[in-house]
């Protein structure tokens, strides 16, 4: 008996592909977007199977945690649900989206990609990601809070009902550590660095933030 | 008609002198700014090989693939992108390889991510759109986000795949899907 875990496709040819951006932010609570997915392989045909739509809570680690979109929430309109690209080909989607309650709100759409039947007759699926955060740059300076948990942690608060993804730098005697982390209406979230936090400073869209512990 | 000479000789060397100063005043536009703007593509791209793992079947124990899957994830992103993390998992936590009839849940399989512990494909992301299912996740992740000091750059990752064999495992040719799903927020 055999056990075939089957992944790619023929042995002989490279599976790749590219989306491109895998993440956008506007301003405005009502757009319309677009993405593009490109067949970077040479000989390989790129067939994307769907395309599905969830929105996400983070918890304070910065884990997701995906759910299905509350039509209620977000209203969304993709231009299609599947097509087939070429080698060395492209293809545009196109998104209608609004937030139909006030404030900011976020999804991904997750294509999933096959790259074609093996030989066993099992096809690979690679999900790649269209991150859309609509209603972005809204979070006011009043309502951040920057709190040190101990001399290599802190944790940063949003108390209002913006959205923002803040570029944090934190510093310390061995250098320094850049990440950037989206904070969702009333969130907080959890940093923590190697070494002793010299000091702290939060880039957001429209104000920047420091604190030393 | 001596003054009329003069006049005509003054006249003459006013007007060269004029039509030489005429000639070397440059004539000079206000500068005129144009904005020259170069959006550059994001992107993330990945390719993952081999394109099919096999195995030595011997039931009642814990059999390895024969190579570890290489996933290299290359990306070109904003200063300001926040997150970029790989999951991997099968779609059911009851079937992740099937003869037809037989199943092989996922939670016989267990995968090494880039040399550390061995995780089995136990978990749950509560992310039933990325096509991993509840209980059907490899580890919370696969190497945590990605982007930390570097939004223009490529990684790797070596995923070994080992699966506990049933005992007795019935005869068939088992085949399954393996996930490999990027998240970007």
């Amino acid at each position: 008996m055999r056990l075939i875990l089957a992944f790619a496709l023929l042995a002989s040819t490279v599976a790749a592909q590219q989306i491109s951006p895998p993440l956008v932010s506007y301003a405005q609570t009502k757009v319309s977007d677009s993405f593009e997915i490109k067949n970077v392989s040479e000989t390989a045909p790129l067939t994307v199977v769907s395309l599905t739509a969830k929105t996400f809570t983070i918890d304070d680690a910065g884990n997701p945690a995906f759910m299905d979109v509350d039509p209620a929430k977000i209203s969304l309109k993709l231009s299609e649900q599947s097509a087939r690209i070429s080698p060395l080909g492209s293809h545009e989607f196109f998104i209608e989206a609004k937030c139909l309650q006030p404030g900011p709100c976020w999804f991904t759409v997750n294509v999933a990609l096959a790259m074609g039947r093996t030989a066993d007759g099992v096809a690979v699926t690679v999900v790649l990601p269209h991150t859309l955060y609509l209603g972005h740059d809204s979070i006011k300076k009043k309502d951040v809070g920057i709190k040190f948990l101990d001399d290599k942690s802190f944790e940063l608060v949003n108390t209002g009902t913006g959205l923002d993804r803040p570029y944090v730098e934190m510093v310390t005697a061995t250098g320094k550590r850049s990440i950037g982390a989206p904070l969702l209406p009333f969130q907080t979230r959890q940093f923590t660095s190697d070494a002793p936090i010299q000091k702290v400073k939060i880039h957001f869209a429209k104000f920047t933030a420091d604190a030393k512990p | 008609m001596k003054s009329s000479l003069k006049f005509l000789a003054v006249l003459s060397a006013v007007l060269f002198l004029a039509g030489a100063s005429f000639a070397q005043a440059p004539l000079t536009t206000a500068a005129t700014p144009i904005t020259l703007s170069l959006v550059g593509q994001e992107t993330l791209t990945v390719v993952c090989t081999p394109g099919t793992v096999n195995f030595n079947s011997a039931p009642g124990t814990t059999v390895p693939g024969s190579a570890p899957v290489s996933c290299v994830s290359t990306w070109n992103l904003n200063p300001t992108r926040t997150s970029l993390t790989g999951f991997s998992g099968f779609a059911l936590a009851t079937s992740a390889l099937a003869n037809g009839t037989n199943l092989i849940p996922s939670s016989a399989v267990s995968v090494s991510y880039n040399g550390g512990a061995t995780t089995p494909c136990t978990g749950s992301l509560t992310a039933t759109g990325t096509g991993i299912g509840a209980g059907a996740a490899c580890g919370a992740n696969i190497s945590g986000n990605l982007l930390s000091n570097n939004f223009s750059s490529t990684h790797t990752d070596q995923i070994a795949i080992s699966i506990a064999e049933p005992n007795p495992l019935p005869a068939g040719t088992y085949t399954g899907s393996y996930l490999i799903v990027y998240q970007a927020l």
